[in-house]
Order: C-alpha cells, then sequence, then structure tokens
C-alpha cells in the first residue's frame, strides 16, 4: 500500500513539474467533460415531455338547478349559435335560480312549435312570425334588444354590390333575389310593400330564393350570384366596407323580441325578464359581457308589450290592401 | 533550438490557444445552446400550434354534432366515427382521437377496441379538470412519442365533454435531433477552423519571437556584427528593428569601453611603474649614497688599510643589498613561469611548513612579545605545491603581521579543509589594521607603508602572484584598530 503510495506521490510530484502534462492532462480532462455534456444536453433536448398542470375545475360539482330550455332558431351553423347565445344562457343562470340551456330548432315554425309544447319556456322569436304567434299560441313577448341608438328598433335593407347597377327598386327588373326566412320581416318587406309601391310584381323578377340566415344573403350577393338581398340593417352595416351598398331602407319595425310560452311559469318569466332589463350597457362590466354576445344584443334590453308591435301590425295589413 | 528556461515554461502559443480558444469554445457552444434551446421550444411550440389548430377544429365539428343530438337531431353515433375515421386518414400524423362526455364515458374512439376502456380515478379527475387546451408530450408504450391534446367541448358555459387527440410527436424530435446534430457541426467545425487560424498566427508570432531570441542569444558584441533579422510590418518587426538599433548602441559602447578599459590599464601600468621605479630608487639610492661615501673617504685616506677595510666591507653589504633588491625584482618579474616546474611540485603538508616558518622567526617573534595561536587541522591532506614557495608566502605574510605586532600582540594562524579539493590558511594578527585606501593597493608591487628603507613592499605582491599561479587566491580583510586577516586558499592538487 505504502509503495503505491510512494509511487503515486512521486508520479503526482512529476505530473505537478511538468507543465505540459498538466495542460495534455487538462485538455483531455475538458474534452472529456464536453463529450458527457454535449451527451447529457443531447439527452435533455430531446426529452420534449410536457406535462402541465390544469387547474382545479370540476363542472361536475356544480349546483344542481332545475333547467330552463331557451328557443332559438339555427340562424348560423349550431356552434356560431351558442357562442352567441350561450353567454346569455349563462349569464341568466347566474343571476336567477335557474339554469337555462339553449334548444336549437331549425326554423322558426319548429321554435314556435316548441313553445306551445312547453319543450321551451322562452324562446329569442322573429318579429314577424311573432305576431303570428301570439295570435295563435297566445307566445307572449318580454323583451325586446336595442339598437345602436338604444332604441327597440331595426330597418331591413335592400342591398346590392357597390358596383352594382342597381340604385332603386325599379333598377330590379329581370334581377335575381335574395331574402332571408319567409317567416321574417325582412323576407316579405320589399316584396309585399315595396315592389307594390313601385308598381313592379314578384313576377318581373328572374328569379326569388329564400336563405336561413341574413349573412348567407349578403354573401350570395356579394358573390354576385344574386344581385340584390334584403336583410336587417345591423347585419349589412358589417359589410358596407366590403363593396356592399344599401339601395333601400325600411321604415323602424319593432326589435325581435324574446318570448314566453302562455304555459310559462311567472316566476321564470319574471327572473328571465328582471335578468334581461338588468343589464345596463354604461356598466362596464356588463358593456364587457355583452360584448361576446350575439350582436343583435350588444346594447341591453327594454321590456316589451304586445302593444309594441301594434304599429308592425298595421302595415302588414295595410300591406294587404295594397 | 532554444532551451526552455525552466520546467514549467509555458508558450505564449499555448497560452493564446488555451485562452482564445477555450473563449471561443465557450462562446460557441453557449450560442449553439442558445439556439438549440430557442428553436427546440419554437419546434415543441409549433407541434403544440398545430395540436391546438387541428384540435379545435375538429372540436367545432363535434360540437356541431353534439349540439344536434342535444336538439334530437340525430344521433352523434352515426356520425363521429365517421368524422373520426375520415379525420384520422387525412392526417397520418394523428395517432388516436377520443371523445368524453361530462360523465367521463367515451362517447366515441378510434380505436373500437378501447370503447369500454375503464379510466382510473385519476385520469377521470384530470378530465373533468380540463378547461382549455392542454397538452401533454410523453413516451408511450403503443404510440412512442405522442402529443395528447385535451379540449373541453364546450361553449361559454355548457360543456358537452372533452375531446382527446394523439400526435404523433416523433417527428418532432427528429426535427430536434438534426437541429443538434446539425449546430454540434457547425460549432465543431467552427471552432476547428478558428484553434486552426489561431494556430497559424500565433505560430507566426511566436516564431518571430523565437527568432529574436536566437538573435539575442547568440549577440556577441566583440564578434563581427550579426546577421540582421527579416523583419515584418508588425509589432514584433518594430521590435527587431529596435533590436538591431540596440545591439548597434552596444557594439558601439562596447568599442568605447573597450578603449576606456586600455587607456585605463596603460594609466595604472604607468602608475605600477612609477611606483616600481620610486622603490627602486629608493631602495637602490641608500647603498649607493652609502658606497658614494665610503669611495670618498677611500679616496681620501686610500692607505689606510682598516679604514679601507672596514669601508669595503661597507661597500659590499651595501652592494649586496643592492643585488638582493634586484634579485627579488626578478623573482617577482619570474614568479609565473616558477610554477612550471614541475619537479619542485611535490605534496607539501601545510601544518608542518607553517611549524618550521615560525621556528624560523621564533626569535623575532619572541623579542618582540608576539604570542602565537595555532589552530592546525590536522585532517587536511598535503598540497602539492613548491615547498619553498610555500614557505616564501608563509613567510611574507607572517613578517607583515610581525611587522604590524611591532608593540606585541597575538598572531592565529589556522587551517582548515573547505572542501575536498581546497584548504584554507588564515593569518591574523591584532594589529592596528589597514587603512580601507590601502587595502586596495597592498598587493600592488612596492607599495608599502614601512619606512623608507625597511622592506621592498614585494613581499605581498610576490606571495599573490605564487598563490594564482597555483590556482589559488589571497585575499586580505581588515578591521581598523581591531585586526587584520590575510586568507590564502590553494587547490590541494
Amino acid at each position: 500500500m505504502s509503495f503505491i503510495f510512494k509511487k503515486f506521490k512521486r508520479k503526482y510530484f512529476l505530473i505537478r513539474n511538468d507543465m505540459r502534462k498538466i495542460i495534455w492532462v487538462s485538455s483531455f480532462l475538458i474534452l472529456l467533460f464536453l463529450i458527457g455534456s454535449t451527451y447529457l444536453f443531447y439527452r435533455a433536448a430531446l426529452d420534449i415531455s410536457i406535462d402541465r398542470e390544469i387547474p382545479s375545475n370540476n363542472y361536475n360539482s356544480e349546483v344542481k338547478k332545475d333547467v330552463i330550455y331557451f328557443g332559438v332558431v339555427s340562424r348560423y351553423a349550431p356552434n356560431l349559435i351558442y357562442k352567441g347565445y350561450q353567454p346569455i344562457m349563462d349569464y341568466l343562470s347566474e343571476v336567477t335560480p335557474y339554469k337555462f340551456e339553449l334548444k336549437l330548432s331549425s326554423s322558426y315554425k319548429e321554435t314556435i312549435q316548441q313553445l306551445s309544447n312547453n319543450q321551451v319556456t322562452a324562446a329569442f322569436l322573429g318579429t314577424f312570425i311573432y305576431l303570428d304567434a301570439h295570435e295563435k299560441y297566445g307566445i307572449t313577448c318580454i323583451a325586446r334588444p336595442l339598437n345602436k341608438n338604444l332604441e327597440p328598433f331595426f330597418h331591413s335593407v335592400l342591398i346590392s354590390r357597390s358596383d352594382s347597377p342597381i340604385q332603386k327598386v325599379k333598377d330590379l327588373y329581370n334581377s335575381r333575389l335574395a331574402l332571408p326566412s319567409a317567416y321574417s320581416f325582412s323576407g316579405n318587406w320589399l316584396l309585399k310593400s315595396e315592389f307594390k309601391k313601385s308598381g313592379m310584381k314578384q313576377s318581373d323578377l328572374d328569379s326569388i330564393y329564400h336563405f336561413n340566415y341574413h349573412h348567407t344573403v349578403v354573401y350570395q350577393v356579394l358573390k354576385e350570384n344574386f344581385h340584390a338581398g334584403v336583410v336587417k340593417d345591423r347585419v349589412a352595416a358589417e359589410f358596407l366596407d366590403h363593396g356592399l351598398r344599401i339601395i333601400k331602407k325600411s321604415d323602424p319595425i319593432p326589435a325581435s323580441p324574446i318570448v314566453v310560452s302562455m304555459d310559462a311559469n311567472p316566476e321564470v318569466v319574471n327572473a328571465i325578464r328582471m335578468a334581461l332589463l338588468g343589464i345596463d350597457v354604461n356598466n362596464p362590466e356588463h358593456a364587457k359581457m355583452i360584448g361576446t354576445w350575439d350582436k343583435e344584443f350588444a346594447f341591453g334590453f327594454q321590456e316589451a308589450n304586445n302593444s309594441d308591435y301594434d304599429s308592425l301590425r298595421q302595415s302588414i295589413k295595410s300591406w294587404n290592401k295594397m | 533550438m532554444i532551451k526552455e528556461k525552466a520546467n514549467d515554461f509555458v508558450s505564449i502559443k499555448t497560452k493564446i490557444i488555451l485562452i482564445i480558444g477555450a473563449l471561443v469554445t465557450l462562446l460557441l457552444v453557449t450560442i449553439s445552446l442558445s439556439v438549440l434551446y430557442q428553436w427546440r421550444g419554437l419546434i415543441i411550440e409549433k407541434l403544440e400550434q398545430r395540436a391546438y389548430s387541428v384540435t379545435l377544429a375538429f372540436s367545432v365539428s363535434v360540437i356541431d354534432v353534439l349540439i344536434y343530438e342535444d336538439n334530437n337531431a340525430f344521433s352523434a353515433d352515426d356520425f363521429l366515427e365517421n368524422y373520426i375515421i375520415d379525420f384520422i386518414q387525412k392526417d397520418p400524423s394523428i395517432e388516436f382521437i377520443t371523445i368524453y362526455d361530462n360523465k367521463n364515458r367515451i362517447v366515441s374512439h378510434s380505436n373500437p377496441d378501447l370503447f369500454s376502456e375503464e379510466l382510473s380515478n385519476d385520469y377521470k379527475l384530470k378530465l373533468e379538470q380540463v378547461d382549455s387546451f392542454t397538452p401533454k408530450i410523453y413516451e408511450s408504450d403503443d404510440y412512442g412519442w405522442v402529443l395528447e391534446s385535451f379540449l373541453p367541448l364546450k361553449i361559454g358555459g355548457k360543456r358537452w365533454g372533452v375531446l382527446r387527440i394523439g400526435f404523433d410527436a416523433d417527428g418532432t424530435r427528429e426535427e430536434i435531433r438534426s437541429l443538434f446534430i446539425m449546430l454540434l457541426t457547425i460549432t465543431v467545425i467552427g471552432n476547428i477552423i478558428i484553434l486552426m487560424v489561431l494556430y497559424i498566427l500565433t505560430n507566426q508570432l511566436t516564431s518571430s519571437l523565437r527568432k529574436l531570441v536566437m538573435a539575442m542569444d547568440t549577440v556577441d558584441l566583440e564578434s563581427k556584427p550579426h546577421m540582421p533579422l527579416s523583419s515584418s510590418n508588425d509589432e514584433i518587426g518594430y521590435l527587431i528593428y529596435h533590436f538591431d538599433e540596440m545591439q548597434k548602441r552596444l557594439t558601439r559602447s562596447q568599442k568605447k569601453l573597450i578603449n576606456v578599459q586600455s587607456q585605463v590599464h596603460q594609466a595604472e601600468k604607468l602608475a605600477s611603474i612609477g611606483r616600481l621605479v620610486s622603490g627602486i630608487a629608493h631602495e637602490i639610492n641608500n647603498p649607493l649614497n652609502g658606497i658614494k661615501s665610503c669611495i670618498y673617504t677611500i679616496k681620501k685616506e686610500p692607505d689606510n688599510h682598516d679604514q679601507l677595510q672596514n669601508y669595503l666591507d661597507l661597500i659590499t653589504e651595501g652592494l649586496n643589498h643592492i643585488e638582493m633588491i634586484v634579485q627579488k625584482l626578478l623573482g617577482f618579474a619570474r614568479q609565473p613561469s616558477r610554477t612550471n616546474n614541475k619537479d619542485n611540485m611535490i605534496p607539501v603538508n601545510v601544518n608542518e611548513s607553517i611549524q618550521k616558518t615560525l621556528a624560523l622567526l621564533a626569535y623575532k617573534l619572541d623579542k618582540n612579545q608576539i604570542e602565537q595561536s595555532l589552530h592546525l587541522d590536522d585532517t587536511i591532506p598535503p598540497i602539492k605545491i613548491d615547498q619553498n614557495l610555500l614557505q616564501e608566502i608563509l613567510m611574507n605574510l607572517i613578517i607583515n603581521s610581525f611587522d604590524a605586532l611591532n608593540d606585541g600582540g597575538i598572531l592565529t594562524i589556522t587551517t582548515s579543509l573547505i572542501t575536498e579539493n581546497e584548504i584554507k590558511i588564515l593569518i591574523k594578527d591584532n594589529g592596528p589594521g589597514i587603512e580601507p585606501e590601502n587595502l586596495k593597493l597592498i598587493f600592488e608591487p612596492f607599495f608599502k607603508t614601512k619606512d623608507v628603507g625597511e622592506g621592498t613592499g614585494l613581499g605581498l605582491s610576490v606571495s599573490k602572484g605564487i598563490v594564482e599561479a597555483h590556482g589559488g587566491t589571497l585575499k586580505v580583510s581588515s578591521v581598523l584598530g581591531k585586526e587584520t586577516v590575510f586568507s590564502v586558499c590553494l587547490p590541494v592538487e
């Protein structure tokens, strides 16, 4: 043992006295270190495993509430409808003792059917169809959305491409016309009111087609599949900077109401009404919240009564007399 | 080649290569690692982004189907399986797709064998907690490296379940591996190139320096002028230029120095001749005056035989004195040649020679009450020397001490062995000492501090000549008022 130690000691001192040996040994050790480090870095670089912590959020532990179904016509793709309307359901669920869920339908008629069958307690309904539904099924309006001027109205507008030669209603001769649902005000206004005022007939057109959604009408006109179309002013406004032009505008029309079925629980109805009317657009939190809702409801609500739609009833009657 | 000064010599080249090489390596490695981890992050992020986009896009269709099912439009089972199969066929990087409902049941799976898969409670909890896109990358036994993306199927507060899609992540690892190898190659090649350039540059630098050092090493100002070094247009060039200039200046200074030394030597020679002549004149003048006086007296009374005999004796004594001076002078002049007589060089016991010399001077020493103190080392070996010359040296040095101890004192003689081949003899007196200015001149011929007529001034000079002729040294040291020590070192052989 002592011999080995002495031998080692002698060697050690020999090395110590020779700087060159030290440099070579150091270089070799550094090289070994670099090779080892490179391998470790290689291993570390190739270890791409990720397992992030998920914040605790248990959906199955939510408080159970009575479910109230809210009917809405699937005017867009279902997930788009949910994006616009589910936040309203979330808001109502939050501020009322009920849990609100959407019930989609493919048409206004189906929604009215759901209301009359009590499949849904409340629904978003079009103005035009409401008049008929109220008369036939006792469906009642409780609130209506405000426009950007905070008025409970909207306008139907006749649109064409900006570069279209169509400047007025009479220019629509032999043209193809795109319209929204035949059960909506916009789907009837032009043909039943403005055509008659201009002395035109439906047969003067090349063709008429009804689409489910207002946005579809706009796209069809912009794509030049149709020469003109009729949509709500709010929808047309979104495309004015994209080659769309408004040719004709209707008189103010009472906004599409939120309705309840005839047999709806008054407490539920009242809860819905109070929640919607309680929205204050001047409140930043509310403004932020309704900013995520369907644009139809971006400016809050006003209480709605059946009499608010009497003017429209008169107008429709006047169309029939024309 | 230049001989390195010590074992720990490390050349500038090695230092520069080691230090700059290490720094460059460190820099390149740092840059490569930064780039690697930046790009690696981007590659993984790209995978995650892609997984997010694909999962989100697929979730739209799934949500639509689930909404339709909620509204009793149709059964999800009719569509989801087809969607999944179609989706996987379109994107081969997708390993599997699973759709869970809110109760963590499998609504649909790309692998029908797993429809009834039982989930662990932890996994169920994880599914329940998924609130946004959550990726997880791991190595699976079935799929290899896989990115598993979880996305809640929800809009607002409405939640239908969780969509889980597994993406192949082996490709991503392969991308990172390629990146690593590319960066490693660039780093290694870059490093090698930089070190090679560094080596070449430092080699040029140090070779110029080495040439300069070699030139400095061979500089001999007395020999013919050196060959000028090849110069360069950098600092080394300036150094060589200034070295050349310095060498020229040194050569000029050397010539001047030799001239001055020659002049000094000549002056010393003249001074020495002056002292010699002066000494001879003094020494010869006295007996000559006596002889002259005797001859004058004899001329006056040539018939006075008694007086004539008496004066002839005086003349003879005077002439003997002059002869002695002349002989000593001749001895001084001839002293180096004395050592050439190898026949006289026999081993001599120094201690015995000292004893004999003291015996010759015993009467004088006793008369002047000079105490002798001998410290003779019996172990010193005999030295090879002419015994008579050794006695002459000892005699001269002892008489010098005797003269210094006129009023009595202690004469100390010590012998010792310095090395195996050298002995030392110390002759010390506690006399008045020698003035410092006289110490420098004490070995000069005819230099003496005694009165005129006393001594010749040649004893110490002759002794020094003999000692040095035998390869030894004779030195003196003195403390004024205390002592004077003569130290004789002689080689044994």
